[in-house]
């Protein structure tokens, strides 16, 4: 019952919303038709002229910005994924570091070298191709740039710090290609009101 | 000029699109996204962010942080899903002085119309970047359930953002304006919405460009987030069950999981299997450990199946509230991004009997129909949309039998296209012009639609005289040919009824002719151009010995001579590969030829004679526009010379 009602409301609505374009565009088109003399019809072939040539310098000066825009940021989800390189390099440096059965190792060295000259190449080529790497570390927290993943207690540092990086993130260009994922600060025993 | 914008106001997303001329255009906001999301956040500092940065700050500032408010507007706060919302939502839903169902942020009080107002003001910005001027006017979609006070408020919204709402359209008739269904004329259409949070199913039916809406349906609470959902869930119990340690527990590892499990479900929609590579994700005494796991479309399909079948439910109640049987839907139509899915494509084609209409993004479908809408409101789009294509390319016959065309198919008109030809043989005093229409290569494959002559071409030796060809369309499809002498200012020109019955499939068929013999077409068009390359080449040889013989040796001279002979003799036959060779040979032999020729003419500065091979190959680089017409004896008149040579084109 309710449920009928509710279409049958949404049935009248939905007919008076939608006027019959057609037929309403024929009514206005005959009153204007009757009032029209060859020097008005002239006048608004004219402006519809002018218009249309104005639209199309408009549209011709909107697609090369696009054109530009999409050379410039032709890579971005091509490097929106390779960042992953990075992130994972990192990630294996400090898992050998930390490695127990590595640690009294003496080629371990040699090793976490080699992979950092990889590292350093390939932030070099990031670099220049427009992607740097954002600094994020106990800068005020800035949503435009870092996505918060949680909230940390701390009695000296200012509430709404970016305290923890989580997760490396980056810029093309001016644009912002992934968010550093942050811990921020908060202060201890901050009000938790949930209803 | 003020343009009206449509757009899509969704729960988890919202969109914006612009008619950029015929078609409807999704914009990008500032930050490069084609969607906004539907979230508003108040900061400490009164700062207000709307979008993707509300989203990133939600942690930090949950009871600040508002989304979802669509499922808000226009409500009364007794509501029983406003109740339902009062307990789930992180922010504070509050009963207003007349009972509707608002907002608490920050000490401040809200209205659902005022957050959806900032939202609507980001869409409003990113059109207004795009276009470079001030957009007053939007359609704005609301689902088909939405009753009048729901609709109201969307309006309001739309007001309290600077916006002249001109229409409030339903979401489903959104999306089949953006198919052209309106103009297919009486037909009954299914809408199956599945979008990020909810689900939507909406049986309509149009009768003189009037939508109906007969019934909606669907759940609330289902979306792409809960196929994710599924995968990662597998793919942390799949780790668990290995490893022992439950990933959910690390932000990190989670976020993680949840972009790879979202990647790997649109991977999935093209191909078969997909590979989530996730090193280092944890680490334990052990050392670290990795992710490899391949999933197959066919195991994501067994991980989604009841969500999937809960889909199905409302389909068949709205089917049977409306009153139609699945038989009698004419037209499918599929809107957000899950509909991307092959299991939700075939399960929605198995229900409802036909192909589901999936060409336009589904993602943008909506904020599409509601630009096109906008459109039409604005009085341009009709305009436009009386502009007519021309279905085929129209051309002339060249040097060989080639249909050269000036005029592509799909061109808008009215439309005129001009290009430069020239004669076949030195002294020829008329060009022959026939209008071709269609796309294959070879002018006796295409429809002759008329021809006519241009006399009185002075002597010149052949390439020399410009004949201007111009084709122009009207806007009611009628061609005029034109050929100028641009020496002798005459000129003739014939008008052509263009389309002259075609019908639509006989046009569709032509065009698909041309696709099927693409191949055997290039082959016959090269063989031409190398015949017609050769014919050219012992022309101009020859004529340069004549002229300039006397500057080389006996055995250069010999040389060239017997190039000749052999190319002619290669002529005669119809190896293609053998005309090429010896093309080459006598281009080779005669280049001695033509250095002599090149220092005489550095003396006298008299351009117009020389033809050496080397100008030759020169003026084939060059002249793009120039193509040799030729004379094409008229069947009656039966005059002295023979002339059957057909029109060069040079490259």
């Amino acid at each position: 019952m309710i449920k009928s009602e509710k279409k049958d409301e949404s049935e009248k609505i939905a007919l008076e919303e939608q006027e019959i374009i057609e037929k309403k565009e024929a009514t206005t088109k005959k009153e204007s038709v009757e009032e029209e003399s060859l020097e008005d019809k002239l006048k608004i072939a004219q402006e519809k002229l002018l218009r249309s040539m104005a639209e199309t310098e408009n549209q011709r000066r909107r697609f090369e910005k696009e054109k530009k825009e999409a050379f410039e940021f032709g890579a971005f989800n091509f490097a929106g994924e390779a960042l992953s390189l990075i992130d994972n390099i990192d990630r294996a440096i400090i898992s050998f570091k930390n490695d127990e059965s590595l640690k009294d190792n003496k080629d371990l060295e040699k090793i976490i070298d080699g992979i950092e000259i990889v590292k350093k190449d390939l932030i070099s080529t990031f670099k220049k191709n427009g992607i740097e790497a954002i600094d994020c570390l106990n800068k005020k927290f800035d949503p435009n740039f870092h996505q918060a993943m949680l909230e940390i207690e701390s009695s000296d540092k200012e509430p709404g710090l970016v305290v923890q990086e989580i997760q490396k993130g980056y810029m093309m260009k001016d644009r912002l290609l992934r968010p550093s994922l942050v811990g921020v600060s908060k202060k201890i025993n901050e009000k938790n009101e949930k209803k | 000029m003020s343009r009206v914008i449509g757009i899509d106001l969704g729960t988890t997303n919202s969109c914006v699109a612009v008619m950029e001329g015929t078609q409807a255009k999704v914009l990008e906001n500032a930050e490069g996204a084609r969607t906004t999301p539907s979230v508003v956040a108040f900061g400490e500092n009164e700062e207000k962010l709307v979008g993707q940065s509300a989203k990133r700050q939600a942690v930090t500032n949950p009871e600040n942080t508002l989304f979802a408010v669509k499922r808000l507007i226009g409500r009364n706060f007794n509501d029983e899903s406003v109740q339902k919302d009062v307990a789930k939502a992180p922010y504070k839903i509050i009963k207003s002085d007349n009972n509707d169902a608002w907002l608490e942020a920050r000490g401040k009080k809200y209205s659902p119309s005022q957050i959806s107002a900032f939202i609507l003001q980001k869409m409003k910005e990113t059109a207004e970047k795009y276009l470079g001027q001030e957009v007053k006017q939007a359609v704005i979609t609301v689902p088909a359930y939405f009753n009048d006070s729901q609709r109201q408020a969307t309006k309001d919204a739309g007001k309290i953002a600077g916006l002249e709402v001109l229409r409030i359209i339903n979401e489903p008739t959104a999306a089949s304006l953006a198919y052209g269904l309106d103009k297919k004329g009486g037909k009954k259409i299914a809408v199956y919405d599945l979008g990020g949070g909810t689900f939507d199913v909406s049986i309509l039916e149009i009768g003189d460009g009037v939508f109906e809406v007969k019934s909606t349906n669907g759940d609330t609470f289902l979306g792409g987030e809960d196929f994710d959902d599924t995968i990662v869930n597998y793919l942390a119990n799949e780790f668990k069950k290995d490893n022992g340690i439950d990933l959910k527990t690390d932000k990190l590892a989670l976020q993680r999981l949840k972009e790879a499990a979202e990647k790997a479900k649109i991977e999935l929609s093209s191909a078969t299997q997909t590979e989530i590579n996730l090193p280092f994700i944890t680490a334990d005494k052990t050392g670290p450990k990795h992710i490899n796991i391949k999933l197959t479309r066919a195991k994501l399909e067994a991980l989604v199946e009841e969500l999937v079948k809960r889909t199905l439910k409302p389909c068949e109640i709205a089917l049977k509230d409306s009153g139609f049987n699945a038989a009698e839907i004419n037209e499918v139509v599929l809107v957000g991004g899950m509909t991307r899915m092959p299991k939700i494509v075939e399960t929605v084609k198995t229900f409802f009997g036909k192909d589901p209409n999936k060409s336009v993004n589904p993602d943008e479908v909506v904020a599409m129909g509601a630009a096109i809408q906008g459109g039409v409101l604005q009085g341009d789009v009709k305009d436009v949309l009386l502009l007519d294509v021309t279905p085929l390319s129209l051309g002339i016959e060249t040097l060989g039998g080639i249909s050269t065309k000036l005029i592509e198919k799909n061109t808008t008109i009215p439309t005129k296209k001009s290009q430069v030809f020239s004669t076949a043989e030195d002294n020829q005093p008329a060009v022959s012009i026939r209008v071709l229409q269609g796309e294959r290569e070879m002018a006796s494959d295409n429809k002759l639609l008329g021809n006519f002559e241009l006399v009185g071409i002075p002597n010149a030796p052949r390439g020399i005289p410009q004949i201007e060809v111009t084709f122009d369309i009207d806007a009611n499809g009628i061609v005029s040919v034109s050929a100028k002498d641009k020496g002798t200012g005459k000129e003739q020109k014939i008008q052509i009824q263009a389309s002259g019955g075609l019908s639509d499939d006989e046009i569709k068929n032509m065009v698909k002719d041309a696709e099927a013999n693409k191949e055997a077409d290039k082959k016959k068009k090269e063989t031409v151009e190398a015949r017609n390359q050769a014919d050219t080449i012992i022309h101009t040889t020859e004529k340069n010995l004549k002229d300039h013989g006397s500057k080389i040796s006996e055995a250069d001279k010999k040389a060239i001579e017997n190039g000749i002979s052999d190319l002619r003799n290669a002529l005669k036959g119809t190896d293609t590969e053998e005309v090429k060779k010896k093309t080459q040979n006598l281009v080779q032999s005669s280049m001695k030829l033509g250095e002599e020729i090149y220092k005489s003419q550095q003396k006298n500065s008299d351009t117009k004679n020389a033809k050496t091979s080397k100008d030759t190959k020169n003026n084939e680089q060059n002249k793009e526009n120039v193509v040799d017409a030729d004379f094409e004896e008229v069947k009656e008149e039966k005059k002295d010379k023979d002339k059957d040579k057909d029109k060069e084109k040079r490259a």
